[in-house]
């Protein structure tokens, strides 16, 4: 016998035509892009930290924000949002406005979605303040604008 | 700790402008019903990402929101077990009393002290901009109330435990 | 740069429309749609016009026939035909949808209205003069989600729809009988009735509150929630655009816009006023100004903090507050503007602008 009784499934949220579900949701704009492999974003992540160790911060956020691994598995995000907090967290905070000024609008609101989901894993509740801090300078110059594209944007990273 | 505080309360005041933009929104799923579509959650596009801020791991705030609702929880800072019971015991006299506070959702969400359902109908009567200040405000006033709340309870038993041992 | 605003009580006002002369204004406001009268410094109502059940939300008077069509939450529209002595009588109008119905719109030629609906569905209406009621064929393809706004073309075919899924469209709404075959436009040749001419999506995704062809219709701009605003060259039918121009604000997101002249566009919405944007399709298009602008707004205002001012606060709410907490907006509008509309052109340009918001107050805005 079935397990699941046929009597009291939604039929409504079902039927494919009336309804969006959640994988529709997905803008055409990076439906195609390829995955990134965990090897690869590992290497990346070197690179980073080599650009890192030269003092160029400015160059290895901007690197790190150009291409976001959306269409990858969790576990080559949370990679890059590793790496990414590592550079946030390397930066002075006197460093900040600079290199905030120095980035693209979509960089910003790449950063915004890093800032956000940063702050919701459990693993950077230490650098929470400088997380915090990021967030006011960038308010600052993006305003609000940019914490409403990243509500409404379905490129989660 | 009180120099991560405004950048905290910031960051919340900001976030919360953003997603407090809320419609008239009548319902797709059902028809002729007007449903706040945060807790409906029966239409995936209606619905916007989430937003976690975190101050440590003891104080962070969730909002979710949708097209006509948001919803904020908000978990308070509970240093030792007298601050875990008291705040259970603020946060039940506050939801108990939810019809009267209007925004107050009367179950915090899961892992949360104390969530609140602000729908377009509440910011079509309040200022939204109000609201937001209430919420800071009340985030503000909360973590002093319970320090206040354990200073006089310590001194309440300080008393008691005089008065009971002291040899008449 | 004078706007006058008007205070019409605390219940939201979901939209309006004047008539063409100025003299009348319709308000949807809660489940009745009432008219004022607009000569004279306030304005004074004359008539209210109750048929729907649940709130109204969107009314439109056609400017040459006066017939006034309303659509609610209710699943109804209704058609209001004016009568020799003021009175409004109502028509039924055959929607046939099952879910609410979200904005109304005339055809600039008046002989059909377009309304959207939270059926994903929007229903095409037309008179049909043997049963004397208006019947509707409805565009279902490829919509999947609630229609929270429709738009017109000039030649009163196409038509702009953006809906909750994040797309806005260009569908054609040709009805066989009722239109003259259309002339050819950049959108698409032979364009039977639902046929999908354009479909676009903001960079940031955000469902699209608005949409509206530009005055020629050569090009289409829509807002969505991604605080953006973003303006379509199509090149020829079935050919990808010749741009696609977003303009990325840094403000809360718009919910109603429109087309001052093919070069400049005004948007407003959870800001409280309106921003006009100009540009074209070469040069790209930016924020140009905005109209009521609270910056400008609180540089003028003076600050008088008396200790009568201060006992009376504190008698109020208990803490001594500076005058300077002043609880309402520098701008006109106290809440969220829902509609903009044309109220004066002069020049080629539309010169004056109504605007409605949740704040039951009407304002003329000059742009």
């Amino acid at each position: 016998m079935a397990n699941v009784n046929f009597r009291r499934i939604n039929i409504d949220i079902l039927e494919p035509e009336n309804n969006i579900a959640p994988e529709d949701l997905i803008p055409p704009s990076i439906a195609n892009l390829p995955p990134v492999s965990v090897s690869e974003i590992q290497s990346f992540g070197q690179s980073i930290r080599s650009a890192l160790s030269r003092g160029d911060h400015a160059g290895a956020l901007s690197a790190a924000l150009a291409n976001p691994p959306y269409t990858s598995t969790e576990e080559v995000k949370s990679i890059h949002l590793t790496t990414i907090l590592e550079i946030l967290s390397t930066v002075k905070s006197t460093d900040i406005s600079k290199i905030v000024e120095k980035l693209s609008s979509d960089e910003r609101d790449t950063l915004f979605k890093y800032l956000y989901k940063g702050m919701s894993v459990p693993e950077s509740h230490g650098i929470s303040g400088v997380l915090l801090a990021w967030h006011e300078k960038v308010t600052e110059v993006s305003g609000q604008g940019s914490i409403v594209r990243y509500l409404s944007d379905r490129r989660v990273v | 700790m009180s120099q991560s505080l405004r950048p905290y309360l910031d960051c919340v005041r900001s976030s919360l402008t953003a997603a407090i933009c809320l419609e008239n929104f009548s319902s797709q799923v059902v028809e002729r019903h007007n449903r706040p579509e945060v807790e409906a959650m029966s239409s995936p596009e209606v619905i916007l990402n989430p937003l976690h801020i975190s101050r440590n791991e003891n104080e962070k705030v969730l909002i979710e929101s949708s097209i006509n609702s948001i919803r904020i929880s908000i978990k308070i800072k509970q240093a030792d077990e007298i601050e875990h019971l008291l705040v259970h015991k603020f946060t039940r006299f506050l939801t108990g009393r939810a019809e009267a506070f209007m925004i107050l959702r009367r179950k915090p969400v899961k892992d949360y002290d104390i969530s609140f359902l602000i729908t377009n109908f509440h910011t079509e009567q309040m200022l939204k901009h109000k609201l937001v200040d209430f919420i800071i405000e009340f985030m503000e006033e909360v973590d002093k109330e319970i320090s206040e709340m354990k200073l006089f309870l310590n001194a309440r038993a300080r008393f008691v435990a005089e008065a009971f041992l002291t040899n008449v | 740069m004078s706007h006058s605003s008007q205070s019409l009580g605390h219940v939201p006002i979901a939209d309006h429309s004047f008539s063409a002369d100025r003299s009348t204004l319709a308000l949807a406001r809660d489940i009745s749609v009432e008219l004022y009268d607009t000569s004279g410094p306030k304005y004074s109502l004359l008539t209210s016009l109750t048929g729907h059940d649940k709130t109204v939300t969107a009314v439109d008077i056609a400017p040459n026939s006066g017939r006034i069509v309303t659509c609610s939450q209710d699943r109804n529209a209704l058609v209001w035909e004016p009568a020799a002595d003021g009175t409004y009588k109502p028509t039924l109008v055959l929607l046939r949808i099952n879910r609410a119905a979200t904005y109304a719109r005339w055809s600039p030629d008046e002989k059909k209205f377009a309304v959207g609906s939270g059926a994903r569905a929007i229903a095409v209406c037309y008179f049909e003069e043997e049963n004397d009621w208006w019947v509707s064929r409805h565009i279902k393809k490829p919509l999947r989600s609630t229609v929270l706004s429709v738009a017109w073309h000039p030649n009163s075919v196409l038509l702009a729809a953006g809906s909750t899924d994040s797309h806005a469209r260009v569908f054609s709404a040709y009805v066989k009988d009722i239109d003259a075959r259309p002339s050819p436009t950049v959108w698409g040749e032979r364009v039977p009735f639902q046929t999908l001419c354009g479909d676009f999506v903001s960079p940031a995704g955000g469902w699209v509150h608005d949409a509206a062809f530009s005055p020629s219709g050569n090009a289409v701009a829509f807002v969505a929630h991604d605080s953006s605003l973003t303006i379509v060259y199509p090149s020829a039918p079935e050919q990808p655009p010749a741009a696609i121009i977003t303009v990325s604000t840094t403000l809360l997101p718009f919910v109603s816009m429109l087309w001052l002249s093919e070069s400049e566009i005004v948007a407003a919405g959870h800001d409280c006023h309106p921003v006009v944007f100009s540009g074209s399709e070469q040069r790209g298009w930016a924020i140009d100004h905005a109209v009521d602008d609270p910056q400008q707004a609180k540089k003028n205002v003076g600050k008088e903090n008396s200790a009568l001012n201060m006992f009376r606060q504190m008698d109020l709410k208990g803490t001594p507050t500076s005058a300077t907490e002043d609880s309402s907006l520098a701008t006109i509008h106290q809440n969220t503007i829902t509609k903009l509309r044309e109220y004066a052109s002069s020049g080629g340009r539309v010169s004056k602008i109504s605007s409605t918001g949740v704040d039951g107050k009407v304002v003329i805005f000059s742009v």
